[in-house]
């Protein structure tokens, strides 16, 4: 038979949206909704397994009530959920407050924390499925934790798969070795069918569908939780056959994307550019972020503020770094100086020495004040 | 602008009067309190200040001129400009008001807009219109200090000079640099544009450690800013890191724990069995080792009471035995020495007989002894020094004595002190004798005593004579005559003495101890005794017999008090077999517990397994201690205060940088533009202060009679003037009050040509000659003459004389 899994992992639950004041509470409250969607979409495809490969929550320290919305929300899953402890919500000890607020409050035997080196050994009928967890037990570690795999039998009847957590050599962005890197060769040369990973927040493979086996999944974020997190949040339904054959497709649980727009304006053009850029976007889930530079013709800079003022409070965030003057050209100087005078030559001659400085622009401001 | 007529109603004091005025050369005479100030604060107030006043500003401008009792100033001013007539009204206090027409036209009543239209006509800014063209007495001779201190009136030249060579296009250069650099300065105060760092002192002040608390442009604050950012970045991810670390601190400390907790779990029973095992078997050996003590303490005395009355009856025996032996023994040494004990009996007689033959004969000699003769001698000596004595003294008296006997006869002659000798006389034969010395002549018949003649010689024979009577009953006593015999005696006697002394001690040391009569009975007795063994079997009988005997006394002994000692001990030999039953009992139950407890590989090192154990055991409780101390550790720096991420920090950093960045980009545009500014103003060629400078320097001369003039520095007001007469350069803080006076006027007038421009406009002075000489005056008066050709000029004084001299439009006051 088969075995369906939802493979989930840096939820990050208890982030706190700082950086997107406008939006903080309600962020904060679709990271746990959108959870909540990978529940439902593992239970709607009816998956044996929902894998939570590290990073479910942001930091060791959450509030409790937090921990017990997550309890909740994952209860509600039909079968088993498998965690392992990330970089971020690291397992010390059996005293440990945060897994161990967890383990006393889940209440069911569904819900399993992975925080030992050891095999957990599953039935799914007569299919056995055999989980090789490799968590995390500090923030950063030059070593990764999925050594100890290596030693272990892997029964050929059996599914074998390996969860872990941190960064894999050639695809995350963490390359200074602090994060329990992992090399491509490492893992598929482990012995196992197939790892669930976390840690880098974009997903792996990059398409949207798989119908080879990788080798290793990265479940991305399900949520993007910071400017530098342009991705869309995603979790992956593997399907695994007995064969070894696997299937996989992408699910994003969550509307939510971040918006970072770098521009230099210099015409009207590049407004609209920038406002056809953001207007596709679906407004009530997009954080925004302009950051503006260039100049702009007088005319064009009321057009700019006209712009930005129309969709400022469409989105569920928005954050204007404007650094844009009037554009002060030969026509411009022209039509307000008289040839000739101390400002047309001090304006004109900035121009030509320094067309694309601010100076032009900070001369023309002085003499209109002093004027 | 031309004023023409000015209505005060009322203003100040004044409660309703006009003034008119001409073209060319006004004089406002009046004393002083006719309202020539009035006539001025009123003009100011109607030319500058906007009815649309707050009112603190009314309060602190114009209120004090409202009259006593009123509650409204009003104004109306008609001027001219370019040939138009305007009407200008303005109120405050109760209404205020604001007006102003071309007459014949709709009025504009907007306070602001009548302001700013009046500035335009004036064509001066308000700073200019107070300062330059109302000018008060104190004024003038303070211009220069006035200027320097008013960079409006200043920039209004400078512009208007400039102006004059350069279209400035309606700004003012001077202004715009100082504006320009305000903007710089804001961006960029005490940062370092150059190296892109805080501007530091030489104390390190306005480094990031050491920063400055003012003085702070926005790219200074940005990048404080910054480095707070970044030191809280680094904060936060050294607090992550300290909690990363700790974890694996207790991630490590677990795992011993936890392996040590496994072995220890896995090993307990063994150990609780190997600990049971030693204790069983330390029990059991004490057991035996009783056990062996008490069947011992009853086997001994079973054997002390077996051996106790063997011992007493051996001693009783044995004492039998040694009186026996004693006897025999001593019977035997008697035996053993008969033979030299009659040999030295006989010795011993023969001495006996030695000893009664010598106490005989000493009995049975005369006593003399030493003493005597001694005691005898002395009398002799005596004696004989006496006689020597007489001797000494007769022959002194020396003579001869003739005997004649007449028979044979035999005297006793005594001579001297010698002894009387015997001597046989002759009958017929005389007999002579020396005499030197007394004598006594005795026969049977008589005796004839020679006496010394002398007393010494009576006194020494008297004494001789008792001595001589002493010494013979001396020797007397001893049966003998003379000292010879005497001696002869002691002689013999200690002779005899001696030898008695001699055998008597000889044989008292022969019979030490015993008398001869005992020695004798023993011989006797001796001779009787019965035959015995040999003295020497019998002596080695003897010892061995006492030792025999002490031995066993000794070992009764010893029983004795073994036997009191295990009554103390088990009370009674019945109580201590019971003792030993229990204690067997003890030891099979005992033996019975070590055989239950579960058996140990001989093959297994306990002892090192006892050691590891042990180790574990330490090592286990040491780092779960620690442990709690990593977990307490770790909880308390997991319980501060939260603060942002690290990465949401990072988020903050990045767009403070872009807005700084933005900043320095501003700031170096801004120096760019100054530096072109300053370029552009320096390339002019012409000096634009040239003609006023000119200008200046002629109304100089008119003023002084041609004897200053004005010298040129590219400035507003010159720094010194040149006496013409000598040419001396004066610096202008040299100058006399009037030479001060007429270069303030000299300067007002040059700059209102320039101010005032091509248009009729005005300018007002204050009694401006009050100051000068005569001469003086005369040429100030000629001089505002020659100006009122071209401006309106209104001269306010209360002086007849200068009124006199200025001619013009009198306004009399008084």
């Amino acid at each position: 038979m088969s075995i369906k899994i939802i493979h989930t992992a840096d939820n990050h639950i208890g982030i706190s949206y700082n950086s997107v004041s406008q939006a903080k509470t309600e962020l904060v409250l679709e990271r746990l909704t959108s959870l909540k969607r990978i529940v439902d979409e593992g239970n709607k495809e009816g998956a044996n397994y929902l894998v939570i490969a590290g990073d479910l929550f942001d930091v060791t320290k959450v509030v409790k009530t937090r921990i017990m919305e997550v309890i909740k929300v994952l209860k509600t899953f039909n079968e088993k959920v498998i965690i392992i402890p990330g970089n971020h919500d690291f397992f010390v000890d059996e005293f440990d407050s945060l897994w161990n607020y967890f383990k006393t409050n889940i209440d069911t035997e569904k819900i399993i924390v992975l925080d030992k080196y050891e095999v957990f050994i599953d039935h799914l009928g007569e299919q056995e499925v055999r989980f090789y967890p490799a968590a995390c037990r500090t923030l950063h570690s030059e070593q990764n934790m999925i050594g100890w795999v290596n030693l272990e039998k892997k029964p050929i009847h059996s599914i074998n798969i390996g969860i872990a957590h941190g960064n894999v050599e050639g695809l995350g962005r963490d390359d200074d070795g602090k994060y329990f890197n992992m090399t491509h060769s490492e893992l598929t040369n482990s012995g196992l069918d197939l790892w669930l990973l976390g840690h880098i927040h974009v997903a792996y493979p990059t398409q949207n569908e798989v119908n080879e086996n990788p080798g290793y999944f990265m479940s991305g974020t399900h949520m993007p939780d910071s400017w530098k997190s342009t991705n869309a949040g995603n979790a992956w339904i593997i399907e695994i056959h007995e064969d070894k054959k696997v299937k996989a497709k992408k699910f994003q649980p969550s509307a939510f994307k971040y918006k970072v727009i770098e521009s230099d304006i210099r015409s009207l053009s590049d407004i609209d550019n920038f406002k056809n850029q953001i207007l596709n976007c679906d407004k009530k889930n997009t954080a925004v972020r302009l950051n503006l530079t260039g100049t702009l013709v007088q005319n064009d800079l009321s057009y700019l503020e006209e712009t930005i003022n129309e969709i400022r409070n469409e989105f569920i965030h928005f954050e204007e770094n404007k650094y844009i003057k009037r554009r002060i050209d030969i026509d411009a100087i022209n039509s307000e100086f008289v040839e000739g005078s101390l400002p047309h030559i001090l304006l004109s001659e900035l121009l030509l020495e320094d067309p694309d400085g601010m100076s032009t622009q900070k001369a023309f401001e002085a003499i209109k004040k002093n004027n | 602008m031309k004023l023409l007529n000015l209505h005060l109603h009322p203003f100040a004091g004044t409660i309703d009067k006009q003034y008119n005025f001409e073209d060319g050369l006004n004089v406002v005479y009046g004393h002083n309190e006719a309202g020539k100030s009035t006539i001025v604060n009123a003009f100011l107030a109607v030319l500058l200040e906007s009815t649309d006043l707050t009112k603190t500003v009314f309060k602190n401008t114009l209120a004090k001129y409202m009259p006593i009792g009123g509650d409204t100033i009003n104004i109306d001013l008609t001027f001219e400009v370019a040939g138009i007539k305007y009407q200008l009204k303005k109120s405050w206090g109760a209404n205020n008001f604001s007006s102003l027409n071309k007459v014949g036209e709709a009025p504009i009543n907007n306070a602001d807009t009548v302001q700013k239209e009046l500035f335009k006509l004036l064509n001066l800014n308000k700073s200019t219109v107070r300062e330059m063209i109302f000018t008060t007495q104190a004024k003038i001779s303070n211009t220069i200090d006035a200027i320097k201190k008013d960079p409006e009136i200043n920039n209004s030249l400078d512009q208007i000079l400039r102006g004059a060579i350069l279209n400035t296009g309606g700004i003012i250069p001077e202004k715009l640099k100082v504006q320009l650099e305000k903007e710089f300065n804001e961006l960029s105060l005490n940062w370092n544009l150059e190296n892109d760092a805080p501007s530091i002192s030489s104390n390190n002040k306005g480094s990031y450690e050491n920063r400055w608390e003012k003085g702070l442009g926005e790219i200074l604050k940005l990048a404080y800013e910054i480095n707070d950012k970044q030191k809280a970045k680094l904060y936060r991810e050294q607090y992550d890191e300290k909690l990363s670390n700790l974890a694996n601190e207790i991630n490590i400390l677990r795992g011993h724990v936890n392996l040590d907790q496994n072995y220890i779990d896995s090993n307990k029973a063994l150990m609780e069995s190997l600990s049971n095992r030693i204790t069983i078997q330390s029990e059991l050996k004490s057991i035996e080792s009783n056990k062996e003590i008490i069947v011992g303490a009853q086997s001994e005395w079973y054997k002390i009471n077996a051996m106790l009355p063997v011992l007493s009856g051996q001693i009783i025996a044995d004492k039998e035995q040694l009186n026996q032996l004693n006897t025999e023994l001593e019977n035997a040494r008697k035996s053993g020495d008969i033979t030299i004990k009659i040999a030295q009996f006989d010795k011993v007689s023969a001495l006996k007989i030695k000893y009664d033959t010598t106490k005989e004969l000493l009995t049975n000699t005369k006593v003399v002894t030493n003493v005597d003769v001694e005691n005898v001698k002395k009398l002799e000596d005596e004696l004989i020094k006496a006689q020597n004595e007489l001797n000494a003294l007769a022959s002194a008296q020396n003579f001869i004595v003739e005997i004649q006997p007449k028979k044979n006869l035999t005297i006793e002659l005594q001579h001297g002190t010698a002894l009387a000798s015997q001597i046989n006389l002759v009958q017929g034969e005389p007999y002579a004798i020396e005499v030197n010395k007394s004598f006594v002549y005795s026969s049977d018949e008589v005796t004839i005593q020679v006496k010394s003649l002398t007393q010494e010689i009576s006194i020494l024979n008297d004494k001789i004579t008792l001595l001589k009577k002493q010494f013979e009953d001396a020797v007397a006593i001893f049966g003998v005559i003379n000292m010879e015999e005497l001696k002869q005696n002691n002689l013999i006697y200690n002779q005899n003495n001696d030898q008695y002394k001699l055998a008597k001690t000889t044989f008292e040391n022969s019979i030490a101890g015993t008398t001869f009569e005992k020695l004798k009975q023993d011989i006797e007795e001796l001779k009787n005794i019965p035959k015995t063994r040999e003295k020497e079997v019998l002596e080695k009988l003897y010892q061995n017999l006492i030792g025999k005997m002490a031995t066993d006394d000794n070992s009764y002994k010893l029983y004795e008090k073994k036997l009191k000692e295990f009554e103390n001990l088990y009370t009674s030999l019945e109580n201590l077999v019971e003792l030993i039953i229990g204690i067997r009992q003890n030891e099979k139950i005992t033996q019975d517990k070590l055989n239950l407890l579960p058996a140990i590989d001989p093959s297994n090192d306990m002892e090192t397994f006892q050691i590891e154990f042990k180790a574990a055991n330490e090592r286990f409780n040491k780092n779960k201690s620690l442990l709690q101390e990593k977990e307490l550790e770790r909880a308390k720096h997991e319980g501060q205060e939260q603060f942002d991420l690290a990465m949401e920090i990072q988020d903050q950093i990045e767009l403070l940088d872009r807005k700084k960045n933005q900043k320095v980009q501003e700031a170096k545009a801004i120096q760019l533009v100054l530096n072109k500014l300053n370029d552009i103003l320096n390339r002019a060629t012409i000096n634009p202060y040239q003609a006023y400078e000119t200008n200046l320097s002629n109304y100089l001369s008119v003023l002084s009679g041609g004897k200053y003039q004005s010298l040129s520095n590219s400035e507003v007001s010159p720094n010194a003037i040149k006496n013409t007469t000598n040419n001396l350069e004066l610096p202008i803080e040299m100058l006399s009050q009037g030479t001060s006076g007429i270069l303030g006027l000299s300067l007002r007038l040059a700059m209102a040509d320039y101010f005032l421009g091509e248009n009729n406009g005005f300018i007002a002075f204050d009694d401006p000659m009050v100051d000068f000489d005569e001469n003086r005056q005369l040429f100030a008066a000629t001089c505002l003459q020659n100006y009122s050709q071209n401006k309106q000029v209104i001269i306010f004084t209360c002086h007849q004389s200068h009124a006199a001299h200025l001619g013009g439009y009198l306004i009399n006051l008084n």
